[in-house]
């Protein structure tokens, strides 16, 4: 498999100056930007011994490939919205947290667990406090220095986008879109650690918002959604073990493994059908006829719940 | 804004460092110059909300010595209805990119292009029925060069 560049890459948002200004600096500082990086998510000083990623496991392209692969949170989002029409309060990391990430780990890992908040809360129109997490969510990104992917001239252009261009779709769009152009962005520069604890935080905060919905409201739909998110977990985990040499990712690993064993015991059976098509005003419809059906017992569950509630406590503690 | 003046110089210091351009983090530039030609892609989505986008640059894939094609891995639902878009950029009749969608086992479920009866859909939806990884494929009628760009949305 090839990974190349998968989406709007940062060239194109740059103006001819901007590009020449990027040659120059990753040809002179690429190296000790990685460095600094990796120091930095360390939390070690110069003099103490670094640590670098393990890309013995995967190749570099292998995990931007596998990070692309990765549902965003709002696709967990909007199966809530569709299982569950009320929406639950108090169930999201609150924002007044946000100040008190303040290394790069704890602020990359709730970057992706607001994005995941301002999601549901999107799709409820809590505009208010939508705003609130956004604020929040710009404070970590500029800290971690990818700001410029959440600027409200972004927010304009996502806007155009739908044709629904009201406040609360045109930022689920921004935040989708802005994950994807950040993503790639870290991944260029070598800071795939940073894109990593993003999206796994994102995750996280997806599975513990589904769990504590689905206490409330439970559903089939919202149950399999839960079971399915075995398969994103490897991945996960898959690209986590890169960084396994990292002192600060060592729990987050150690936690994900336990979840992966109870997650074993989600089965998941797949039944193939030829896929049939349709044709609606000039466009192809495929009709999917492969099924697939998701075993979790009440047990496994409450394992998968206490488990998931213990991650998000370890990520979002200040 | 720059002028054009301004343009040269910087286009001439450019091509200096035109044997950089082969640096890890700048690998693969992107074939579309500007915005528009993406955002006209994205406004394809109508009703359906942005999930991923995909740029595809044969001639870059070509010069590195690489395979024509691209393959993506995608987790997609059960439950969701997707929408896949592509767009050309530069479109002749003879070289629209081709979107190809596999299922886990690398079943061809769709694509773009039906060689039997020679058509070419720009756009295609998939309600999802089977949770799991999908392959999502790009490469160019006829392997010419070509460069563009897919969309993936998602249903609110």
């Amino acid at each position: 498999m090839v990974n190349m560049n998968s989406s709007k890459s940062i060239f194109k948002h740059l103006k001819l100056n901007a590009f020449i200004s990027l040659f120059i600096t990753v040809l002179f500082f690429s190296t000790s930007c990685q460095k600094k990086q990796t120091l930095t998510e360390n939390g070690s000083t110069p003099e103490t011994k670094v640590a670098k990623p393990d890309t013995t496991v995967i190749a570099p392209e292998v995990i931007d490939g596998l990070l692309h692969s990765i549902p965003s949170p709002l696709e967990i989002s909007l199966l809530i919205k569709k299982t569950v029409v009320s929406f639950i309060s108090d169930i999201t990391n609150p924002y007044t947290n946000c100040d008190n990430y303040t290394t790069p780990f704890k602020q990359a890992v709730n970057l992706g667990v607001y994005s995941a908040d301002i999601g549901y809360l999107g799709l409820y129109n809590k505009q208010t406090v939508s705003t609130l997490y956004v604020r929040c969510l710009r404070k970590l990104a500029d800290e971690l220095k990818v700001g410029q992917f959440f600027t409200s001239e972004k927010l304009q252009r996502a806007r155009t986008y739908s044709t629904h261009p009201e406040q609360q779709d045109s930022l689920l769009t921004l935040i989708t879109m802005s994950f994807e152009e950040m993503n790639e962005y870290l991944n260029e520069k070598n800071r795939r650690n940073v894109s990593v604890l993003i999206v796994t935080g994102a995750w996280i905060e997806a599975l513990n918002l589904s769990l504590k919905v689905y206490e409330q409201n439970p559903s089939q739909a919202l149950l399999e959604r839960i079971g399915e998110q075995k398969i994103t977990l490897d991945n996960i985990r898959l690209v986590l073990s890169v960084f396994k040499n990292f002192p600060e990712f060592a729990p987050l690993i150690e936690h994900l493994d336990e979840l992966k064993k109870v997650y074993d015991r989600v089965v998941i059976t797949y039944t193939y059908g030829e896929p049939e098509f349709s044709e609606e005003h000039g466009m192809l419809v495929v009709q999917d006829k492969s099924t697939s059906k998701v075993e979790i017992t009440p047990d496994i569950l409450n394992d998968i719940r206490a488990l998931t509630i213990r991650i998000q406590k370890l990520v979002t503690a200040v | 804004m720059i002028t054009s003046r301004t343009y040269l110089l910087n286009l001439k210091f450019l091509l200096l460092l035109l044997p950089l351009l082969f640096h890890p983090a700048i690998i693969f530039p992107d074939c579309s110059s500007n915005d528009l030609f993406f955002d006209n892609c994205a406004r394809n989505l109508n009703e359906y909300t942005f999930l991923k986008s995909y740029q595809f640059d044969q001639s870059q894939l070509k010069k590195l010595g690489l395979r024509p094609t691209v393959k993506y891995s995608s987790i997609f639902s059960k439950g969701s209805e997707y929408f896949f878009s592509v767009c050309n950029e530069n479109r002749t009749d003879n070289n629209k990119m081709i979107l190809k969608l596999y299922d886990s086992n690398e079943r061809l479920i769709t694509s773009t292009y039906d060689p039997v009866f020679n058509r070419y859909f720009s756009k295609f939806k998939f309600p999802c029925r089977r949770t799991g990884v999908y392959y999502i494929e790009f490469s160019f009628q006829g392997a010419l060069d070509g460069c563009g760009a897919g969309m993936v949305g998602i249903k609110m």
